[in-house]
């Protein structure tokens, strides 16, 4: 009996020390938080799959037609959204790609606060997609937005990269990675 | 073979068949089986523990069993009692040796170090949690993230575009004359000058505001034959083809 308290007691021992290193490690390791935005996370809903930095999360996006929604939480803009993230949207029962994705931008256009920077035709996973790059305005913040439209049968799909302008430019490597693991 | 063995192994067959029929439930089934193996056990033991004493089994020996039942079997429970159960002997050279092994004080030193441990740990582990905010969100939500940014976004127009205009002004100058070419004046506001000021009517009445104000200031500036057919907007508008001309070449002056 008292060889087996002693044991547990050994056991005890070794587990809050354990658990101690772990959370204050004495061989100084400040390369964590480092290595989490170069480490890939896998993500998955609604059947698309992509991998996304591991300092990235999933997103609750208020858009209804948002099918999967990741950000960086980090920065946040005055409402407390996350500024950098990327949104992928589904419409169904649209009209043709080229329709919807010309009379979006046709509207966007027409808006003061949306300016149109470039739209084209590009390929996504093989298949004939479509593209835009527009700046928008809000609270006195520009963000630069990247959509790759595409059609899925008689959906639509819009996979939106936004950041804020000004870190736009360091992002497109990682938009590019998301954008190239999505598989559907 | 024993004969209680045997009657104990024919009630237990009896049992089974009962239980197979659906007699007897299956707690009680088990509860009996358990009793009557217990038994017969019991007796295999008696029997080999006679057998170490060298007491075996003989035809003779089986008759005098017999004569003496109750004998036989008061002895078999003596030493069943004596050899295999002895609960009295097994719990009092148990106990002394449990009070002696555990002492008040060694108890209440595990007991305080547990509660020091998981003390520990779990402040170790709230520390953890605690120490980032968004993490505790990570943890107790389902994303940590929320955003507002989508694809199509709805916007109030507040903007018109040139090439709209393009459209609508070239349309109406060679569809119809006056009434289709002030309306198309009215639909694109602000390019009108830039496009073709030349154009009496045209840009005279959407920079104006009024179309003979905007004829005079337009003509003005375009060039006479302008200003003499776009005395009045309808006037040079109906001056057909030599007044288009003229507007178009002052609009090439005035852009």
């Amino acid at each position: 009996m008292k060889r087996i308290i002693g044991i547990g007691l050994l056991i005890i021992i070794l587990i809050v020390g354990v658990s101690f290193l772990v959370n204050f490690p004495i061989f100084g390791n400040n390369g964590d938080d480092v290595n989490a935005s170069q480490q890939s996370v896998e993500y998955s809903a609604n059947g698309i799959t992509l991998s996304m930095p591991g300092d990235w999360v999933s997103a609750d996006s208020k858009s209804n037609e948002s099918i999967l929604a990741v950000a960086k939480p980090d920065p946040k803009d005055s409402s407390g959204f996350s500024s950098i993230n990327l949104n992928i949207e589904k419409r169904s029962k649209a009209r043709s790609l080229q329709s919807e994705f010309n009379s979006n931008y046709n509207i966007l256009s027409r808006n003061s606060d949306f300016n149109i920077l470039f739209m084209g035709n590009v390929s996504f996973n093989g298949e004939p997609a479509m593209e835009a790059e527009y700046t928008s305005v809000s609270d006195n913040v520009t963000k630069h937005h990247r959509a790759i439209w595409f059609q899925k049968g008689s959906d639509i799909y819009v996979i939106l990269c936004s950041a804020p302008d000004s870190q736009y430019g360091d992002l497109t490597g990682t938009f590019d990675f998301i954008i190239d693991s999505i598989k559907m | 073979m024993n004969q209680d063995r045997k009657k104990l192994m024919q009630i237990l067959h009896n049992l089974e068949r009962d239980y197979e029929a659906g007699l007897i439930s299956e707690e009680k089934y088990f509860y009996l089986r358990d009793q009557y193996m217990h038994k017969i056990k019991t007796i295999e033991v008696s029997d080999r523990i006679r057998a170490m004493q060298g007491k075996e089994e003989t035809p003779s020996s089986l008759n005098s069993r017999e004569n003496n039942y109750e004998r036989n079997r008061e002895e078999k429970e003596k030493l069943v009692r004596k050899y295999v159960h002895n609960p009295d002997s097994y719990t009092v050279s148990k106990k002394p040796e449990e009070t002696s092994n555990s002492s008040p004080w060694f108890v209440a030193f595990a007991v305080v170090f547990l509660l020091i441990a998981f003390g520990a740990g779990i402040s170790f582990g709230m520390s953890s949690i605690v120490g980032d905010g968004d993490d505790v969100a990570h943890l107790f939500s389902d994303s940590g993230a929320t955003i507002n940014d989508t694809a199509f976004p709805e916007v109030k127009v507040n903007k018109s575009i040139s090439s709209n205009y393009t459209k609508s002004y070239s349309n109406t100058t060679y569809s119809s004359s006056s009434s289709s070419s002030s309306s198309s004046s009215s639909s694109s506001s602000s390019d009108s000058g830039t496009y073709d000021g030349g154009s009496s009517s045209g840009g005279g009445s959407s920079d104006g505001g009024s179309s003979g104000g905007g004829g005079s200031s337009d003509g003005g500036s375009s060039g006479g034959g302008g200003s003499s057919g776009g005395g009045s907007s309808d006037g040079g508008s109906s001056g057909g083809g030599g007044s288009s001309d003229g507007g178009s070449s002052g609009g090439g002056s005035d852009e």
